[in-house]
């Protein structure tokens, strides 16, 4: 059946108002917030650059970004080569458990995010399973500490978390690309490792970027798994962005460090792909969307 | 057939990833029946007396209605956004058409602690206080995108030809909808719905800034972890584990209905 354009604009403004009205509107008003200095949850005086100033040259910050990193990029790393290896099993696997392996992942996706942060705390911690088994082994005789409250355990609990989301896009990647390709390779003298890299990783290549990206973008987002796992030493971005809209209160603060944050995704963003690109990990003259 | 294939590398590493995947929940699970209040090893024995204590706890009960109160006006909302959205995506190629479909992919791009913090924003602005009602809209921004992709993928698949037909034996333009279209999507917006519940269940990141007073299963469940935990965390964890698993079980029966395969679709959402 067609529809009009009428009909077409009505179906669609519901999702345009929720949109609009809850992403982007609030963006806009949160980069206004970023131009004032903030006290008592009230904007102060005229604009200005400050916060903005302040996030870049303080160092209190500096050591921010750099836990961020520190466990934003194994976290990223770790889960799409982590991710790959499940989805390209279940592509090319070639057995009867590939099927239960996908509903596996998706039931993996679907599992409480929260409830996986709580597992690996509990397991992690110093009256954990994990302690109190190396303790009664005699491995140790007394807790681990950096088990549980450490950039690592972060890392884990992290990793446990978006790893199933990479291994379902590369699913959908690895689905499109064809065997033949492979099989040509290989009958053209190519070891399996040599076509892996340079045909299927190519292949896929738009979506390890993109993957790749979104992950560490979503672990610096993220301010829950590095309080309950991470501890004190795993301070990272959207820590302190969310306390800023929390107990301190100060808005203009935490808004301009979000705007860094996209900024600095967008930089993340463009030198993955540069650097992709030179190691020819991407395919030639694609229209990357 | 499996025999007969060597054990390659490639299947260790499926096995302990899936392991490394599923060994925390199985071991959490494990101690919401530890008949001690330890977590530790090895395990005291078996009991139920955690469930039966949290059953008690006013606190867990009411945040259980919020969270059932949330997904259920969540799971309405965004699939009718979705689903009206996605039917004109499927049926008309315009500029309108795709700036929709790019704003609607939007959230699921964003950590959820920006979405979150403009929340903070938007109920500042408008003086809005939080609640049931902020909850929901948070919830139903990071599902539509999800909605939409399920049941733009159903509509693509979708015979237009049917509706030709009603339409030439003499059927209206809402007659059409009400008896052909519908009924057809229907098991996808089944579908939809349940995936958009079990999404709005477990949402925790946003749910911090938008609740206010209320507290949801998951807020709960990180307030008892700011404290020591005792296996009672464990059993709300257990119930906040299974009820999205059951809705997303149901969620991929109502799509093996309609025929839309749900791991190759959710997998389109990363790209």
């Amino acid at each position: 059946m067609r529809i009009g354009r009428r009909l077409e604009a009505l179906l669609i403004s519901p999702l345009l108002v929720a949109m609009l009205g809850f992403i982007v509107f609030p963006v806009l008003v949160l980069f206004g917030y970023s131009l004032f200095a903030w006290l008592y949850v009230q904007p102060q005086g005229d604009p200005t650059l400050n916060n903005y100033i302040q996030v870049l040259t303080d160092p209190l910050y500096r050591t921010i970004a750099v836990n961020t990193l520190l466990i934003g990029i194994p976290t990223a790393a770790l889960s799409v080569a982590g991710g790959y290896v499940l989805a390209y099993y279940i592509v090319f696997g070639g057995s009867t458990w590939r099927g239960i392996v996908l509903v596996l992942v998706v039931t993996a996706l679907m599992a409480s995010f929260l409830v996986r942060i709580y597992a690996w705390r509990t397991l992690l911690g110093a009256t954990g399973v994990v302690n109190s088994i190396l303790a009664g082994l005699g491995l140790v005789d007394r807790p681990v500490e950096f088990f549980a409250f450490s950039k690592l355990a972060a890392v884990i609990a992290e990793v446990s978390v978006f790893l199933p989301l990479a291994a379902l896009t590369f699913f959908a990647a690895l689905s499109g690309v064809s065997p033949d390709l492979r099989g040509a390779a290989r009958d053209l003298g190519a070891s399996r490792l040599q076509a892996l890299r340079r045909i299927t990783i190519p292949l896929t290549g738009p979506a390890i970027l993109a993957s790749t990206a979104l992950i560490f973008f979503l672990s610096a987002g993220d301010f829950i798994t590095p309080v309950f796992v991470g501890g004190v030493e795993s301070v990272t971005v959207g820590i302190v962005i969310a306390n800023a809209f929390g107990v301190i209160g100060n808005f203009g603060m935490g808004a301009a460090l979000s705007f860094l944050v996209l900024l600095a995704f967008v930089l993340v963003y463009a030198g993955l792909r540069a650097g992709m690109r030179a190691g020819n990990f991407l395919p030639e003259r694609t229209g990357q969307p | 057939m499996t025999r007969r294939q060597p054990i390659s590398g490639l299947a260790i590493g499926t096995c302990l990833i899936l392991l490394f995947l599923f060994a925390p929940l199985a071991v959490a699970t494990l101690y919401a029946f530890n008949s001690s209040s330890s977590l530790s090893w090895p395990f005291a024995g078996f009991s139920t007396r955690w469930f039966e204590k949290i059953f008690t706890d006013q606190r867990f009960i009411s945040s259980l209605e919020t969270s059932f109160q949330a997904a259920i006006l969540t799971a309405i909302l965004a699939t009718a956004i979705g689903t009206f959205a996605a039917f004109a995506f499927s049926r008309v190629y315009s500029r309108l058409g795709s700036a929709g479909q790019a704003l609607g992919r939007l959230p699921v791009m964003l950590p959820p602690v920006f979405i979150g913090i403009g929340f903070i924003a938007f109920m500042r602005v408008t003086s809005w206080s939080p609640g049931l009602p902020t909850i929901v809209l948070g919830h139903t921004v990071v599902a539509i995108p999800w909605v939409i992709l399920v049941m733009l993928s159903r509509l693509r698949s979708f015979d237009v030809e049917l509706e030709f037909a009603a339409r030439d034996l003499g059927a209206g333009a809402w007659q059409t909808i009400r008896r052909i279209t519908i009924p057809t999507i229907a098991p996808a917006m089944l579908g939809a719905a349940l995936l958009a519940f079990s999404w709005s269940f477990d949402e925790t990141l946003i749910t911090t800034f938008t609740a206010g007073t209320e507290t949801t299963v998951p807020l709960y469940i990180l307030g008892k972890m700011r404290r020591l935990i005792d296996p009672s965390g464990n059993a709300v964890a257990t119930i906040l584990l299974l009820i999205p698993w059951i809705a997303f079980g149901l969620a991929a029966l109502a799509f093996r209905r309609s025929g839309t395969g749900l791991g190759a679709v959710l997998g389109q959402q990363g790209r």
